[in-house]
């Protein structure tokens, strides 16, 4: 048993890192034929690129990932237990904070810096959890919050306001738009982190 | 009402009495018969049988005269054989005369009572009668009965044309002890008695009638002429009748002696007086037989007692009192109510007994806005008890004021006694219950004086409530204005403190989250320099975080809570920030006798912490004292909290709730605990005030809405009240 497990994890860790696959590394995945994933790449129901100066197909993680979701596909076999976090901040050196206390392994970090750019990244990224400031450039962030609640695809996806609002009673309102957690700035990394674990434990 | 325009003119009054319905031929012919000495007794008996009703009256009344009760009369023309012509023509001439104006059924309480006018004139033909006995050569035939009845004739005759008018004057007199005959001369003009002689005339009825009616009182010793003998006899019966007290309201005993008018008929008063010693007796089977019931002689007799009685006690009052007196006593009392109480003492002294406990001031003065006048109902104490508006037009520059409460007081009104003017402001007196207090002296002067110094009184008293007001105004403007400002710059210091917020918490943020990412790779000697950054940075945002709480504090969940519960509370929070060996807790925390208050409890406990913790500031060593008590009687709840530090500077008693206010040097504490704490404790509608002891040391004290009872489930458990000590401050020190 311990050897097999061993195995698997080699098995998994294959594919850890890689960000563009064939078709046949696709198939291998998804445990398909490369047939089936030509088709859905063909029938646009899987996004990718052909390689320049050649007819080759090839698909981008983030997309793979997508579409595995979409046909219930186990991701397991991609090796990647890697959870995907959104830091939405209009202040850059507060998005470097924040990467940096996630640095590691454990976490896939991407950032916006407008409501715009973060409903945008919401659909290509597909974040497990976003941390989501209140005070944007151009929308506010509850309505970011309510946006993202309202579309039923990203249920799983977990919010947490982190920002400086010191007015008790906008706290209140926050949480009850949809969000799950609030993290007040300043804030201590660990409490950030332990909220982040929690959350992605339920 | 209707009728006193017409009293304005006396013209209008002579019109309306002038037109009365004369009485009937019947009556008339009997007059004229008594006039015609030649007239046969067939003539009279005649006349009178041509009413069979008459003929039984008269029957009726001649049996039960004097004489007619010693011998037997059975038939009209034996009444006039054993009578005499004039008796039998008297008693049918007094049936007539009182059939055309019949007495009421009841008595009058108040007005013109004709039972007991009736009862005066037929009393006043007895005596008349009777005294005709003792004047040699007297005119005979019933002629000074006659006269004797019909000598109030200009009584009855207003009584008809203007009802109202006479009840009206009939209470006047019967208020001042006055003749009426006067009170109707100064109400119309013309005098009863000059009424009467008008009608008399108008009637054509005998020149001794007209003659006596004309020659009343004073005059009646300065007759002439043939008809003086009956002008005598007629003026002696009115001053004996009255002297009696028999009949209504003004027919008492006037200022007229007997001894001349005595002397002038040559009459002998011993033997008058016996003659007329009977004369409730006769009265009472007089006016029986005259076919209306009458009480008994020994109850008229009765009756005119107590009408003397009553009269003494009228005249039983005390003329002392000068008006200088009066003025005197009144200039001494400056507001409504020791003016009003001194004028109820002064009537009460000029009527001859005790002021009445429920004595009423009524003050009739022109309404502030529109028509009519204000009318002000006053307790013997001064104390408004009623006000309303009387109609329009109810005072009318024609009629003077005066007369205008004599004639003019609508029904139901209570009758003034004591009435004066003071531009159009009049004062009058009278029971809860609506009786007047009777008044003998109604003397312009006094109850002039009365209503200036009420009038003065009032007039002061309004200039102070409005100085009073404006003053009130003032105060309130001033607080406003004080408490906007204060509100405008805690809003401004809210939206500061949310822009903040915001655009310091980022680099606060940085600047934490740097020193943290560091401190994981940092040796021990840098790890609490880098804890310091972080936790610098948590304080400043922090204390951003408390000036928006103080700007914009939670809404408050209030609730009737036990101030002891708001107490322990505190001392929950405490240790975390103070240590509780300073604080001791010198109230009672007992759930039997709560001190109950309405607030929201953890908001005021965490005020009552401020508090506290800012006591403890005040010097290393200082201590802290925390109290409740309940000030019903202000309807509030105290918690306080004494300390023995310094005590706050002027300064600082003014503005140490203010945010960011500190006595303390810098570097010690924010400046906002105070703060915070005001703004908890006035969003539960409570409010903070500070002051320094005498000996030493400031309290501070939570001030909070006082309610009947407890229902907040906060409740004290044992471990919390265990610290519980009455240990007074200076000891503990």
């Amino acid at each position: 048993m311990a050897v097999d497990r061993s195995q698997q994890q080699s098995e998994r860790g294959k594919w850890t890192g890689k960000q563009v696959f064939t078709t046949g590394e696709a198939a291998d995945i998804c445990k398909v034929s490369q047939q089936t994933i030509i088709r859905c790449f063909d029938s646009g129901r899987l996004n990718g690129f052909r390689v320049p100066g050649s007819r080759f197909r090839r698909i981008p993680r983030l997309e793979l990932v997508r579409f595995m979701r979409m046909n219930e596909i186990p991701l397991d076999s991609l090796g990647d237990d890697r959870r995907r976090i959104l830091v939405v901040d209009d202040d850059p050196q507060i998005i470097a904070l924040v990467e940096d206390c996630l640095k590691g392994e454990r976490f896939e970090v991407r950032s916006a810096a407008t409501g715009y750019d973060a409903g945008i990244l919401t659909e290509q990224f597909r974040p497990d959890i976003i941390l989501l400031d209140y005070m944007l450039p151009d929308i506010n962030g509850s309505v970011v919050c309510d946006r993202i609640r309202g579309n039923l695809e990203y249920t799983g996806t977990r919010i947490i306001f982190v920002s400086g609002v010191a007015d008790d009673e906008e706290v209140q309102r926050l949480l009850k738009s949809g969000a799950d957690a609030f993290v007040r700035k300043p804030f201590r990394a660990d409490d950030l982190l332990r909220t982040i674990e929690r959350l992605l434990e339920t | 009402m209707s009728d006193v325009p017409v009293v304005a003119n006396v013209q209008a009054l002579l019109e309306r009495i002038d037109t009365l319905p004369s009485p009937s031929a019947l009556a008339l012919r009997l007059v004229t018969t008594a006039n015609d000495e030649t007239s046969d007794v067939r003539d009279l008996v005649a006349i009178i049988q041509q009413d069979a009703a008459l003929a039984a009256k008269v029957l009726s009344l001649c049996r039960r005269g004097p004489r007619g009760r010693a011998l037997d009369v059975a038939s009209l023309d034996r009444a006039v054989v054993l009578l005499g012509f004039g008796a039998v023509r008297a008693a049918a001439l007094a049936v007539e005369f009182i059939g055309s104006f019949p007495a009421s059924g009841a008595m009058a309480t108040s007005g013109f009572d004709s039972m007991r006018f009736w009862r005066h004139s037929v009393a006043k033909s007895i005596v008349a009668e009777a005294a005709s006995k003792f004047v040699r050569g007297a005119p005979g035939a019933g002629r000074p009965s006659v006269v004797g009845l019909l000598h109030d004739l200009g009584a009855l005759a207003l009584s008809r044309a203007l009802p109202a008018l006479c009840d009206r004057c009939c209470d006047e007199a019967e208020r001042l002890g006055r003749d009426f005959d006067d009170v109707v001369a100064d109400a119309v003009g013309l005098s009863a008695s000059a009424i009467g002689g008008r009608v008399a005339a108008r009637w054509s009825l005998p020149d001794e009638i007209t003659e006596s009616l004309r020659m009343r009182g004073a005059l009646a010793l300065a007759a002439q002429g043939p008809h003086r003998p009956l002008v005598l006899l007629a003026q002696l019966a009115d001053i004996v009748v009255r002297q009696r007290h028999v009949g209504g309201a003004g027919f008492g005993p006037g200022a007229e002696p007997l001894p001349p008018l005595f002397d002038a008929l040559a009459i002998d008063a011993t033997r008058f007086a016996a003659a007329v010693a009977s004369l409730f007796d006769d009265l009472a089977a007089r006016t029986e037989a005259l076919g209306f019931a009458s009480p008994p002689g020994a109850a008229l007799a009765a009756e005119s007692l107590d009408r003397a009685n009553r009269r003494l006690g009228l005249a039983r009052h005390n003329p002392d009192a000068t008006f200088a007196d009066i003025s005197d006593e009144l200039a001494a009392a400056t507001d409504p109510a020791s003016v009003l109480s001194c004028i109820v003492r002064q009537i009460g002294r000029q009527d001859g007994r005790p002021a009445d406990a429920d004595a009423r001031v009524l003050a009739v003065s022109p309404a502030a806005e529109g028509p009519g006048c204000e009318v002000r109902e006053f307790s013997r104490d001064g104390a408004l008890v009623a006000s309303r508006i009387a109609g329009e037009g109810d005072l009318d520059g024609a009629v003077t004021v005066r007369r205008w409460c004599q004639l003019r007081a609508p029904t139901g009104t209570p009758r003034h006694l004591a009435v004066a003017q003071r531009g159009a402001t009049l004062v009058t007196l009278y029971r809860a219950d609506g009786d007047v207090i009777p008044l003998t002296v109604l003397d312009q002067m006094p109850v002039a004086i009365w209503a200036f110094a009420l009038g003065a009184a009032l007039d002061r008293e309004r200039a102070r409530r409005a100085a009073q007001r404006s003053a009130d105004a003032a105060r309130l403007l001033a607080a406003c204005r004080d408490k906007i400002a204060k509100d405008r710059a805690l809003a401004s210091v809210g939206e500061l403190a949310a822009g903040l917020a915001h655009e310091l918490n980022n680099p606060l943020t940085i600047a934490s989250g740097r020193a943290q990412l560091l401190r994981r790779a940092a040796t021990d000697a840098t790890a609490h320099e880098l804890d310091e950054i972080v936790e610098a940075a948590e304080r400043a945002s922090a204390l951003v975080a408390s000036l928006l709480r103080i700007a914009r504090p939670l809404k408050p969940s209030c609730c009737e809570v036990d101030a002891s519960a708001i107490i322990v509370l505190a001392l929950r929070v405490l240790p975390a920030v103070v240590d509780l060996n300073r604080v001791i807790v010198a109230a009672t925390l007992n759930q039997s006798a709560p001190i109950a208050c309405f607030a929201d409890p953890a908001q005021v406990a965490e005020a009552l912490a401020e508090v506290v913790q800012n006591a403890l500031s005040a010097t290393a060593s200082s201590r802290a004292q925390i109290s409740a008590e309940c000030d019903a009687r202000a309807d509030r709840c105290m918690i306080s909290v004494r300390d023995n530090g310094p005590g706050f500077s002027e300064r600082g008693l003014a503005h140490a709730v203010d945010p960011f206010f500190s006595e303390r040097s810098s570097g010690r504490g924010t400046g906002l605990g105070l703060a915070r704490a005001r703004t908890l404790v006035e969003a539960s509608g409570g409010s903070i005030e500070l002051r320094n002891e005498a000996s030493g040391g400031a309290t501070v004290t939570i001030v909070l809405r006082r309610c009947a009872k407890v229902t907040s489930g906060v409740t004290i458990d044992e471990e919390s009240t265990c610290r519980t000590e009455v240990a007074p401050l200076q000891d503990a020190v």
